[in-house]
């Protein structure tokens, strides 16, 4: 379980520069759970899962990751690198091996693991992604843009955390790689059931697809939260702060309005095309 | 930290010194150095000082902001300073004899020692308040500008102040990148900060590496963008904002010369 306590960040506390990035954060995740976290750009996403993994101290405030005070003064560093799994924004970036399967293998090698175990992780983690046998072997530089990004998420499924945080991980994808992405996220929260997994996105037909939560955060703050259902029928208040719902939940809404009996928790195409199919009478298969 | 970097770190601001014209703050910055190195007595030391506290108190620049750029020269400082003072020949004023060696310092070594400590302050805050006042891109025009006349001998000076331009205009960005790599390893548990020099330095690898590769693909894509846009080098370029010689900058010159020649009057004739 994560639990942040009253935290605050401050960036360049005591200069000139100096910005309050997060304001009073009190947020709880349970082990299993599928969290999208959304907002604008500079709502502070970054820096609040930053904060999770103990890369940066918060200004005040404690965040317990199992029980464990990550924000400590002696926190086990080691212990809560191993624990909790962050892969940035753009990891592809992060590359720097000779081969792919080297570079799988620097975190479980930093790790200290035995050089079998670290071969049987490596092959997993790939298999894992979608990577296959005959892309370990190259150069990490010689691979496409989405297999790139694979094998940086890999590097650090690797390292086998319970906790993983990925910083908008379909950033600059097409449509397709976007779609692996995705799907390897659902089927390692299916795979992982006590693997907490939280995702950074700015697309809500992503989050609506995906995850099973939503953190909305807003200039610093938390604005609300709740199952992607309770978040998404919140429409005003997400447009108010420059968000949206997805497209889908529009045209639905504007359905009902002109009296369509829909239901108002509509966020797939999926299921507004079941729902439609139901009232129209048809077998919904969009 | 690479943040603390002070080149190019211009404090905007709408000071006579910020006003005039780059050029010739390039110069009169050149002349107030060349004036330093032949301040010696201590009459001229309190004149030049007179003119540099006007300075920095025209400049309207926090003194804050001034000595941030002293400090990462602190070990010069004391370096110079301890090394004067020992090292000059002179009145003994105190000695501790060390087996066969005799520490010793002297009247003059004193002297030197803080001579030598204020003149390379007064060095760096000179310097400091030009990069402090002037924009990097008026910087690398005014560079450009006082090199143009090489230019007959062949000096690429345009190309010479579009590098620099550059250069510092991806400073920030390349110390962002760096800050991100070397958090992203340390999520993968790199380990940056323990060991001996040779783990440091192997260490180094996984952030070094991604770095080169996301220079030069902002270098690429740098050039690609100058060349769609038909950038092709200093020949009958021109700029969209000219700047010229005002009267601040006639008066600027009037009141350098001024202080120059005062100072060194005392220097000389004292
Ligand atoms: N290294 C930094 N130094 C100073 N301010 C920063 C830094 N990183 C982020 N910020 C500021 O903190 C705020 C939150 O940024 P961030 O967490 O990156 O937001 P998000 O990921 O939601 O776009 C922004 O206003 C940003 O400008
Ligand atoms: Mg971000």
């Amino acid at each position: 379980m994560i639990k942040a306590e009253n935290v605050n960040y401050i960036y360049q506390k005591g200069t000139p520069f100096e910005r309050q990035a997060l304001f009073d954060i009190n947020l709880e995740i349970a082990d299993g759970s599928l969290v999208a976290l959304i907002g604008h750009t500079g709502s502070g996403k970054s820096t609040l899962i930053q904060l999770f993994n103990a890369l940066v101290k918060p200004t005040s405030g404690r965040i317990l990751v199992d029980g464990i005070d990550v924000t400590a003064q002696k926190a086990d560093l080691r212990l809560i690198r191993r624990m909790v799994g962050l892969v940035f924004q753009y990891p592809e970036h992060q590359l720097f091996e000779e081969t792919v399967y080297k570079d799988i293998a620097f975190g479980p090698t930093n790790m200290g693991l035995s050089e079998k175990e670290i071969d049987e992780r490596v092959r997993k983690s790939a298999a894992l992604v979608g990577l296959k046998e005959k892309h370990l072997e190259r150069s990490p530089f010689d691979l496409s843009g989405g297999q790139k990004r694979r094998a940086a998420i890999a590097g650090v499924l690797a390292m086998e955390p319970k906790v993983l945080i990925l910083d908008e991980p379909t950033a600059g994808l097409d449509p397709k790689g976007r779609d692996d992405i995705l799907n390897t996220i659902k089927r390692l929260h299916e795979e992982n059931s006590d693997m907490i997994i939280i995702f950074v996105s700015h697309s809500m037909e992503d989050v609506a697809k995906t995850a099973e939560r939503v953190i909305v955060m807003n200039e610093g703050r938390i604005e609300t939260e709740g199952s992607v259902a309770e978040v998404f029928t919140q429409a005003e208040r997400l447009q108010r702060i420059g968000l949206n719902v997805p497209q889908i939940t529009l045209l639905t809404d504007k359905l009902r309005n002109a009296g369509f009996n829909l239901p108002e928790e509509i966020y797939t195409v999926k299921y507004a095309a079941k729902a439609i199919a139901a009232l129209v009478g048809g077998d919904g298969n969009a | 930290m690479l943040k603390d970097i002070t080149i190019g770190q211009y404090i905007p601001g709408s000071s006579p010194l910020h006003k005039m014209h780059a050029p010739l703050k390039i110069i009169l910055t050149i002349l107030y150095i060349t004036v330093l190195f032949f301040v010696d007595s201590p009459v001229s030391y309190a004149i030049f000082t007179v003119y540099t506290v006007a300075l920095v108190l025209i400049s309207g620049v926090p003194l804050k902001v001034l000595l941030r750029g002293v400090k990462p020269m602190l070990w010069i400082f004391i370096f110079t300073a301890i090394l004067n003072v020992f090292m000059t020949p002179g009145e003994i004023i105190w000695s501790l004899p060390i087996f066969r060696f005799t520490l010793k310092i002297t009247n003059e070594g004193l002297a030197a020692g803080v001579t030598m400590a204020v003149r390379l302050l007064y060095l760096i805050m000179g310097t400091s308040l030009l990069t402090l006042t002037t924009s990097p891109l008026q910087l690398t025009d005014g560079i450009e500008k006082l090199l143009k006349p090489l230019r007959k001998i062949k000096v690429p000076s345009h190309e010479i102040a579009m590098m620099m331009t550059i250069a510092i205009r991806f400073i920030p960005t390349l110390a962002e990148e760096t800050d991100k790599i070397k958090k992203a390893q340390t999520a993968r548990g790199a380990d940056f900060e323990t060991g001996n020099i040779i783990k440091r330095a192997k260490a180094m690898i996984p952030l070094l590496v991604p770095l080169f590769i996301s220079a030069f693909r902002r270098a690429d894509d740098l050039a690609t963008a100058m060349e769609a846009r038909c950038y092709n080098g200093g020949d009958n370029r021109t700029r969209m904002k000219e700047s010229h010689m005002t009267a601040l900058d006639v008066k600027a010159i009037v009141i350098s010369i001024l202080a120059a020649a005062v100072v060194l009057l005392a220097e000389f004739w004292t």
